[in-house]
């Protein structure tokens, strides 16, 4: 089973991290993928633009069922114009029957910041 | 698929890591047994190797390597037992093996070439990994009940596996 929710939110914040300049009309768009296979679930982010764009991502993860609960976290660089634009990380984890899960994906530019949310 | 694999490796070590090759640099192996032993061990230079085992009830381990090719395997079995360790430097590999009841580990690595496996079985357990760097991988699995997990990755090439089974 495949899944994969695209929430998109567009939100114009001042990020003074040192960043190079992106396009003052770059759209960074991000999604998480996740693939389910059995009981257990594998995330990846992805980060796309028709502009290069550089800048950074952080993905947030919560778990909790019966057998345990998890806190994971993932970030660094991205750049879209990369050869391996797609491919910035990746999280496998158990989700038996009862479990809930949690994913936030977010992403800062310099000149723009979006976040991505999935919940299964 | 293949990279999940890579941190799935990492627990694979906590089987076959006497197959390790021969270190020419640091080693030590400390070997404890009873009951409230506490054992710290500090490396720094190339080809850095620590095994730790401990069997018994309320044991901690600490264990820090600076370097080049940081290598640990530290084991634990008994109840209430914890395991630090924290390496900084490139090529770091940490194996964490635990058996017993509200056992906690730790593991934190800093540069490039980061791998961790932590494999926990009893109950009320909490696990913890933190990387810094350049190709991280980690691997956790729990086996049995009230498990807790937290990790963190910042860098290039991250890769978590997190597999929690009750029983």
């Amino acid at each position: 089973m495949f899944t994969a929710l695209f929430v998109l939110l567009g939100m114009s914040t001042a990020y003074s991290a040192p960043l190079p300049p992106a396009s003052p009309d770059a759209v960074v768009h991000c999604a998480i993928d996740a693939e389910r296979m059995g009981q257990s679930v594998t995330l990846s982010p992805r980060i796309a633009s028709d502009d290069g764009v550089m800048g950074v991502y952080t993905l947030a993860v919560t778990k909790s069922g019966p057998d345990g609960s998890a806190v994971l976290s993932q970030g660094g660089a991205f750049d879209t114009a990369a050869e391996d634009a797609g491919d910035v990380g990746e999280m496998t984890l158990t989700l038996e029957p009862g479990a809930a899960l949690e994913a936030t994906l977010r992403v800062e530019w310099n000149g723009g910041e979006t976040f991505c949310v999935l919940g299964a | 698929m293949k990279r999940t694999l890579i941190a799935a490796s990492a627990l694979a070590a906590l089987v076959a890591f006497g197959a390790t090759e021969a270190s020419a640099g640091n080693g030590a192996v400390i070997q404890q047994f009873g009951r409230a032993n506490s054992t710290s061990a500090l490396q720094t230079g190339h080809k850095n190797r620590i095994v730790m085992q401990q069997n018994g009830r309320g044991q901690f381990v600490k264990a820090v390597q600076y370097g080049l090719r940081n290598y640990m395997h530290a084991t634990q079995q008994g109840n209430r037992n914890a395991i630090l360790t924290d390496q900084y430097g490139v090529n770091n590999y940490a194996a964490i093996g635990q058996d017993g009841k509200f056992l906690s580990a730790s593991a934190v690595q800093t540069g490039a070439n980061n791998v961790v496996g932590i494999a926990q079985i009893g109950k009320g357990h909490t696990a913890s990994a933190e990387q810094s760097g350049s190709n991280n991988a980690l691997g956790i699995i729990q086996i049995g009940k009230n498990q807790n997990v937290q990790t963190y990755q910042g860098g290039n090439g991250n890769v978590s596996l997190v597999i929690q089974a009750g029983f």
